[in-house]
């Protein structure tokens, strides 16, 4: 049984040729027709699926978590210590949907400074292998979701839509080294390509080398036809190169949104009439502890001149729109609050 | 291999790929995650030889192959040489101890992880960097072999006690 026979070698090598005659098509074809076919027939088997078994799997998690040994112990032990773990469950859902709720609230609130047109998602499986940052959401074609399309959470840009099924859909995330992102510095304006780096912070490259960068100012996405959406919030600067090129300057950026830990998404399906500029970054950022900031109070004096004098800093409020010209450098945007530097 | 162990080893290949991308994927300690699809290939190879193995390999890796993002075929080929191989190691003992697929599963990840690597950097993917696998080359083979006695037992029990040769 455990023989290396003949037949089998012959297998093996038939398997071995396919394989590297898949790996060659897809190389040449890069997104080939009829292997781009085979892979949405096997996300359309395996999305409600993948469905299922998040919805089932969620709840096992959590009754695992809390119900403990119950093993050689009298009846009543038993039965307070069953009654206590269903309360612990119920308390665990509690302030699991306590959690959801507010990142609900934040995320709406993102999308409405961001005049963004959403779908709201959940993540139900992320990418197998550690090279790979991907996740798959459970909306698809039937929810009105393209290739391409931005998709962010509460906190700012998660990624891109690179495959659709109809009823799921994957997402490249931003972390992933092919997944690239036009960035502009909030506070003035300089921008460049901002590309992910898996586990470590994203890099930034500055198309305007001799730029003054400090640390823990925010970059936002420029909108680019065809591409990301304006005015999504990415990351803050982590760290600038002291190395100057003739080019370009490399800036590390710490991204917003926490790639291993997504739940609810919002896939943008029809990008805003206007650029948001710097707009949806004016609340404060993501900050751990759950404070609910559903929408950020209107500006005292609507001023849509463009007024040299910024905003004082530290009160966040809504700006109807930033600034009237691309050419004039965002000033509407106070300095970073130092809550944000990492 | 009669059919309800065929059809026992396709499910539980299903299984394990569902809990890979559903459950075990999302354990992301350290920036690296467990193979689940990996060590059950191993493990099904060493109860039931190279033919299983690698038949099992080439199969769960094609889907996952479909099913992710990276160059189709390639995990097709790598679980199909990981399975074949691991079988072959299963000829050299007479009986299996608690240890034995634990190393075996170790040595298979380190060789997955590299091929991996290797395929990849060959196709100019860009996400193959220094970082990265060497973490899943250390990190990961070491959940794989943390995994190993569970999954094991899983098979062992599934098919109905212990191979003999």
């Amino acid at each position: 049984m455990y023989r290396d026979s003949r037949r089998t070698r012959v297998v093996l090598a038939l398997l071995i040729l396919t394989s590297f005659t898949l790996i060659t098509i897809d190389y040449r074809a890069g997104d080939g027709t009829a292997l781009r076919g085979l892979r949405s027939a096997a996300a359309t088997v395996f999305g409600p699926v993948q469905r299922a078994v998040t919805g089932v799997v969620r709840p096992i998690g959590n009754a695992l978590a809390t119900l403990g040994d119950l093993g050689g112990l009298n009846d009543e032990v038993k039965d307070l210590q069953a009654e206590n773990a269903d309360l612990k469950n119920q308390l665990h859902q509690v302030d699991d949907l306590r959690r959801e709720n507010d990142e609900l609230r934040r995320l709406n609130g993102l999308t409405t400074r961001g005049g963004y047109k959403t779908v709201r998602c959940r993540v139900v499986a992320v990418g197998a292998d550690n090279f790979e940052w991907t996740a798959t959401v459970d909306c698809g074609s039937r929810d009105g979701i393209k290739n391409d399309q931005t998709v962010v959470n509460a906190d700012g840009l998660v990624g891109k839509v690179i495959e659709v099924a109809p009823f799921t859909a994957q997402v490249l995330l931003a972390a992933d080294p092919e997944f690239t992102v036009v960035g502009r510095l909030a506070a003035h304006g300089t921008s460049g390509p901002v590309t992910g780096n898996g586990v470590k912070p994203m890099e930034m490259q500055l198309l305007e080398p001799t730029a003054k960068v400090t640390k823990g100012e925010a970059i936002v996405s420029q909108g680019v036809q065809g591409g990301i959406v304006a005015g999504v919030p990415i990351g803050v600067v982590e760290s600038v190169s002291r190395e100057r090129s003739v080019l370009t300057r490399t800036v590390t950026v710490k991204p917003f949104v926490r790639f291993t830990a997504l739940d609810v998404v919002a896939v943008v399906v029809q990008p805003p009439r206007k650029d948001p500029r710097n707009a949806v970054l004016l609340t404060a950022p993501p900050s751990p502890t759950p404070t609910p900031s559903p929408t950020p109070p209107a500006c005292p004096t609507a001023t849509p001149s463009p007024s040299p004098s910024p905003t004082p800093s530290g009160t966040p409020c809504v700006m109807p729109s930033a600034s009237p010209s691309p050419s004039t450098p965002p000033r509407t945007f106070g300095p970073p609050s130092p809550s944000r530097t990492p | 291999m009669p059919a309800n162990r065929v059809a026992v080893l396709v499910l539980s290949l299903f299984t394990a790929l569902l809990l890979q991308v559903t459950v075990v994927a999302r354990l992301s300690f350290l920036g690296a995650k467990p193979d689940l699809v990996l060590v059950t290939v191993v493990c099904f190879a060493l109860a039931d030889g190279p033919g299983a193995g690698m038949g099992a390999g080439f199969g769960i890796g094609l889907v996952e192959d479909l099913l992710g993002s990276h160059t189709l075929g390639l995990l097709a080929l790598i679980l199909c040489v990981v399975g074949y191989a691991s079988g072959v190691i299963r000829s050299y003992f007479d009986r299996l101890s608690t240890f034995t697929p634990m190393l075996v599963v170790g040595a298979m990840t380190a060789v997955a992880v590299m091929a991996y690597a290797g395929i990849g950097a060959l196709v100019g993917d860009p996400r193959i960097d220094e970082d990265p696998v060497v973490r899943s080359l250390l990190l990961t083979s070491f959940y794989d072999v943390v995994l190993t006695p569970f999954v094991f037992a899983a098979v062992t029990a599934l098919r109905g006690g212990p191979a003999t040769s």
